[in-house]
C-alpha cells in the first residue's frame, strides 16, 4: 500500500487519536482502582470487618464522595493539560 | 425509581465518564476561544456544513485542544455504553427480580409486536453511539434510562436540567383538560412522567419501536401506580382509530429520523387527533436559528457521535413541514435563553 505525504499525515493523526482514546481508557481503569483503594481504606479506618462484597457494595458518604470528586477532577484536568496545554 | 445500586467498579467508571465529559466541555470552550483569537468571524464561515468543517479543521490543525476534544469524544462515545452495560451486568442478579416484579405489578400494560418491521433508518443503529442502540440489549431501558441518562448525561447536560425542561414545556400547552394523550417515542418514560404529573387525570398511551425501552417505562408507571398503555409501534403507522386523542406529543424524537419519516408521523398525528386537539413536539434547536459556530459544534458532535439523522432533521423547518402535512396553524419557537428545546405547536381544526 502506497500513501502520499498528506495521507500519511492523516493516518498518523488518526492513530494518535486512537492512542489518546486508549490512554483515556487506561486512565479510567486507574481511576476505578484509586477509588476502590479509597473505599477499602475507609472501611478499614472505620474498623468494619471486610467480607466478600463489602467494597463492591460500599456507598461513599457525602464527604468521601466529595473528596473523590475533587481528586478525580484534578486527575482528568492534569491529563488534559498534557494532551492540550492550550486548553 | 431508586437510584441504580451500582457496585464500586460501575459507580467509579461512570464517575470517570462524568469528569471526562466535563473535561470535553472545557476543551470545546478552549477551541471556541481559539477560533475567536484567529479572528474568524462566524459570518465569514462557509455556508455549506462540510465546507465549514473542512475550513475550521484546517484553521485548527495546530490546536491541541481541538485534537484532544475529538479524541475524548471518540473515547466517551465508545466507552459510555460499555461502562453502563457492564455496570448493569454486575447488579443484574440483585435488581432483576425487582424489575420483573414491577413489570408484572400493574396497572400499566405493555403490548409488544413481534412482527413489527423496524425502519431502515433505525435498525441496527447505535444511536448516540450507545452500545446496543435502543433495543439490542434486553435491559436497554434500564441501562439507558437509569444508568446512562440519570447517572451520567443528567450530570453534564450543557443546556440545563433535563427533567425540569420536560416539565416546563408542558406549561406552554394551550389547554389544561387533556384526557387522552398519545406520546410518540416514549422510550424509558422520562417525558411520560412529566406528562402524567402535569395532567394527573389523563390517560396516557405511549408508543416506541424499542420494546426494551418500553419495558422500563412500564416499571416506572407501575411503581407510581399510573395506568399507562404502552405499545411497541412505529409512529409513522399508528394502530389507533381516527380522532382518538386530544394531545399528541413527543420530546427529543424528530432528530433521530429522516424527513420522510417526520412527514409520515405528522400525517398520522393529524389523523388520530380529535378536532380541537393539540400537537406539541419538543426537540433540538434547528440549525436555522443557530449562529454558524454553534451549528458547527452541534453538527460535528452529532456526525461523530452516532446521530445519523441529526443533520438532515436539524436543517428542516419542522413547523413548515407540519403545515404542508395538514397542520394549518403549526408554528415553531425556542425556549429561552438558548432556544432549547425547540417547540412545534399546532392544533387540529
Ligand atoms: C431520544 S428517545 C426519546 C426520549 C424520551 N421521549 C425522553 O423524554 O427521554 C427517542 C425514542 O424514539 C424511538 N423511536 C425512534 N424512531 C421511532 C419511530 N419511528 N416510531 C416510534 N418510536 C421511535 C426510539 O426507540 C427511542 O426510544
Amino acid at each position: 500500500m502506497t500513501v502520499d505525504a498528506s495521507d500519511r499525515e492523516r493516518l498518523l493523526d488518526a492513530r494518535i487519536d486512537k492512542l489518546t482514546q486508549a490512554l483515556m481508557y487506561v486512565a479510567g481503569e486507574l481511576w476505578t482502582a484509586r477509588d476502590r483503594q479509597a473505599v477499602l481504606e475507609r472501611i478499614l479506618i472505620e474498623g468494619q470487618t471486610i467480607a466478600p462484597g463489602s467494597v463492591d457494595s460500599h456507598r461513599p458518604d457525602a464527604a468521601l464522595a466529595e473528596a473523590l470528586t475533587a481528586e478525580r477532577e484534578t486527575f482528568v484536568a492534569r491529563i488534559l493539560d498534557y494532551l492540550a496545554p492550550d486548553n | 425509581m431508586n437510584e441504580a445500586p451500582l457496585l464500586q467498579s460501575g459507580r467509579s467508571r461512570l464517575d470517570f465518564m462524568v469528569s471526562a465529559s466535563r473535561g470535553l466541555g472545557r476543551l470545546h470552550g478552549a477551541v471556541r476561544q481559539q477560533v475567536d483569537a484567529l479572528g474568524i468571524a462566524p459570518d465569514d464561515l462557509p455556508d455549506d456544513l462540510d465546507a465549514r468543517d473542512a475550513f475550521l479543521c484546517d484553521q485548527l490543525a495546530g490546536s491541541d485542544a481541538f485534537h484532544a476534544a475529538d479524541a475524548l469524544q471518540g473515547y466517551l462515545g465508545k466507552e459510555h455504553g460499555r461502562v453502563a452495560r457492564d455496570a448493569f451486568n454486575e447488579i443484574a442478579p440483585a435488581v432483576l427480580p425487582e424489575l420483573e416484579a414491577l413489570e408484572a405489578k400493574g396497572p400499566a400494560t405493555l403490548t409488544v409486536d413481534p412482527d413489527l418491521v423496524m425502519p431502515d433508518y433505525f435498525d441496527g443503529v447505535d444511536f448516540h453511539s450507545t452500545l446496543g442502540g435502543w433495543d439490542r440489549h434486553e435491559q436497554q431501558g434500564y441501562i439507558h434510562g437509569e444508568i446512562v441518562h440519570r447517572l451520567m448525561v443528567a450530570k453534564v447536560f450543557p443546556l440545563g436540567d433535563m427533567f425540569a425542561q420536560r416539565r416546563a414545556v408542558l406549561k406552554e400547552l394551550p389547554r389544561q383538560d387533556y384526557r387522552d394523550i398519545l406520546e410518540l417515542g416514549t422510550s424509558s418514560g422520562h417525558f411520560t412522567v412529566a406528562l402524567q404529573q402535569t395532567f394527573p387525570d389523563a390517560h396516557i398511551t405511549g408508543i416506541d419501536l424499542a420494546a426494551p425501552m418500553l419495558r422500563q417505562a412500564l416499571r416506572v408507571a407501575n411503581e407510581a401506580g399510573w395506568a399507562w398503555t404502552l405499545k411497541q409501534m412505529a409512529a409513522e403507522k399508528l394502530a389507533f382509530a381516527d380522532d382518538s386523542f386530544d394531545l399528541v406529543t413527543a420530546y427529543s424524537f424528530l432528530h433521530e429520523m429522516p424527513e420522510s419519516a417526520i412527514r409520515a408521523i405528522y400525517r398520522e398525528a393529524l389523523r388520530v387527533l380529535r378536532p380541537g386537539g393539540s400537537l406539541l413536539i419538543a426537540d433540538i434547536t434547528p440549525y436555522a436559528v443557530q449562529d454558524k459556530m454553534t451549528m458547527w459544534r452541534a453538527d460535528r458532535s452529532a456526525t461523530h457521535g452516532g446521530e445519523p439523522w441529526w443533520r438532515e432533521s436539524a436543517m428542516l423547518d419542522w413547523a413548515a413541514i407540519a403545515r404542508e402535512e395538514g397542520f394549518a396553524d403549526a408554528t415553531g419557537r425556542g425556549i429561552a435563553p438558548k432556544n432549547f428545546p425547540w417547540l412545534v405547536e399546532a392544533s387540529k381544526a
